[in-house]
């Protein structure tokens, strides 16, 4: 691989050790996928940042970078952790998880890290073209099929690397050479949110690994894309889906794509695909504390409030909301919430930022069911925490949150 | 082994075995999600049992990038593979292998792989495995 020679000094440790190790992995990366060179990067989105995901030997990780006096070279963010902020209906996580949750967010803050969460784009939206080190895999897909900006979809460690060097290996993603679609699929338009997250999900068992073109489906708006993405990227290790007519292309690839477009095999997502799948995972009889979940990837501040809007014009004052509570999940701090958070929690319901419940193992918090309009928060939380879990869409999961 | 021998062609990709290793071989016929599916502190998978000094073919990685962290927890805990046979490459898988120090290779016909599987999910039986090839017991 060509180096730079300001590269060769940071291999060399003239840099300090920290940042040898780091290029030093990327580098092993980039060898082995026959990357030519490595390039600069813009922004570094950091995975595995969960005590339950990444136990001892994960924090041990993070925190002797911090010792070795890490700080990242460019803008990073990370995604969210463990529900450490809050509690569930009074239940709180034990301390010794809390104590080391903080210990991975704090070591993580010294490094630069600037926000938590799942949504990156909304933080500090790329410009297209942008070269990015992105882990997380709605954030990757987010990333260059909507905005045209370039990344691979890292691991998590990885992009810890390039944050620290603010490089990453030239392959992949990154060249456009790779860019091309295996099949061409036509999917059902979906009715809502949770149904376009059904077809990302059918969708990524189908291409594993391979970029799909998506003809003819129309998303509603950019909650029903984000919703796709993040399905699709629990089924798929792809970065990339190829939205006709929506992602942003540069005139060569468009031309391949057109080339190629004929001979490609071609798959169809029907609306009796998604209902069945839907179908599987619906509401059935629940008994115990039930968590309501919105917000995976995490809401911006409009749709914080536009479903706020609906929630509040449904309850009434004698709304008894017993054995259950709700968790919108924002990607940032909402300022503005201040005098109405004391009535939304009279009605067990919580606006969080920095968290997630699907890295959060919801068994210790004794849950007993969650009610999501996520597929990906579907697929994680029944492993991870193995607790039921319910689909429905957005608006029925708030009707059965008030009603019961 | 007195049995007949399936042996198909592999490509390193990282880390080389120093000598041949005869173990028990695990195939599994769908990819694997690492956070989803796999006990780094026990070195199990889920519904599929104990990996650990085994030699495990999959078609690869999907699902959450923290599965570079949850490979590397499998060294960290002594529960490593003696070898990951895939049949592609993904960044996360092998950042993963790169910091567990597992040697991980691509396997040239994964059709073969498949003919000895069949429908079922998962395959358990012996082999023996070197930088170039795999043997299976069939």
């Amino acid at each position: 691989m060509y180096l730079t020679k300001e590269e060769e000094k940071i291999l060399n440790g003239e840099l300090g050790e920290v940042k040898a190790l780091a290029l030093k992995i990327i580098v092993k990366v980039g060898e082995v996928l026959k990357a030519e060179k490595l390039i600069n990067v813009t922004h570094a989105h950091i995975s595995g940042i969960s005590y339950f995901n990444i136990r001892d030997y994960g924090l041990r990780f993070i925190e002797d970078l911090k010792v070795k006096g890490a700080k990242f070279a460019v803008y990073a963010t990370a995604n969210p952790y463990a529900t450490v902020t809050t509690n569930f209906l009074g239940q709180t996580l034990p301390n010794n998880i809390v104590n080391k949750q903080y210990r991975i967010i704090n070591a993580l803050k010294d490094m630069g890290v600037n926000v938590f969460t799942c949504a990156p784009y909304y933080v500090r939206r790329p410009k297209r073209g942008d070269h990015l080190a992105w882990a997380e895999s709605n954030a990757v897909l987010y990333a260059n099929s909507v905005i045209g900006a370039r990344t691979n979809r890292e691991g998590g460690p990885l992009a810890l690397m390039s944050a620290i060097v603010g490089k990453t290996y030239y392959w992949g993603m990154h060249d456009d050479e790779y860019i091309e679609p295996c099949m061409k699929v036509s999917a059902y338009t979906p009715d809502t949110s949770m149904e376009a997250s059904a077809i990302g999900y059918i969708l990524g068992e189908k291409c594993p690994n391979c970029i799909p073109l998506l003809e003819n489906t129309v998303f509603r708006n950019k909650a029903y894309i984000r919703l796709f993405l993040a399905a699709f990227g629990t089924t798929s290790s792809s970065p990339m889906v190829i939205l006709d007519k929506l992602t942003p292309l540069n005139k060569n690839v468009r031309e391949k794509i057109n080339k190629l477009r004929n001979d490609l095999e071609k798959y169809q997502i029907s609306a009796y695909d998604v209902k069945r799948l839907v179908k599987e995972y619906k509401f059935k009889e629940a008994r115990g504390k039930g968590l309501y979940i919105i917000g995976c990837p995490h809401l911006t501040s409009q749709e914080i409030s536009y479903i706020l809007e609906a929630l509040l014009s449904k309850i009434s004052a004698n709304s008894s909301i017993r054995m259950r509570e709700l968790w919108l999940i924002s990607m940032k701090p909402l300022s503005r919430l201040g005098n109405i958070t004391k009535e939304l929690s009279r009605f067990n319901i919580k606006v969080l930022h920095g968290v997630c419940p699907v890295v959060t193992k919801l068994d210790m918090l004794d849950v007993d069911y969650v009610v999501t309009d996520s597929f990906k928060a579907l697929h994680y939380i029944r492993k991870i925490s193995g607790v039921e879990v319910f689909i429905d869409s957005r608006e029925n999961v708030l009707r059965r949150f008030i009603y019961g | 082994m007195g049995k007949k021998l399936m042996s198909v062609r592999i490509r390193n990709v990282y880390g080389r075995l120093t000598k041949q290793i005869c173990s028990d071989v695990m195939i599994l016929t769908r990819p694997l999600s690492y956070l989803a599916d796999l006990k780094p502190e026990e070195g199990i998978l889920k519904d599929i049992g104990n990996i650990k000094d085994k030699i495990l073919i999959y078609p690869g990685g999907v699902g959450s990038t923290v599965g570079s962290y949850i490979i590397y927890g499998l060294k960290i805990n002594n529960k490593r593979p003696i070898a990951l046979l895939v049949k592609y490459i993904d960044v996360v898988t092998l950042v993963g292998s790169i910091l567990a120090d597992i040697p991980l290779f691509i396997v040239e016909d994964w059709e073969l792989i498949t003919s000895l599987v069949g429908n079922s999910l998962v395959w358990t039986g012996r082999g023996c495995v070197n930088n170039e090839v795999i043997q299976i017991e069939r």
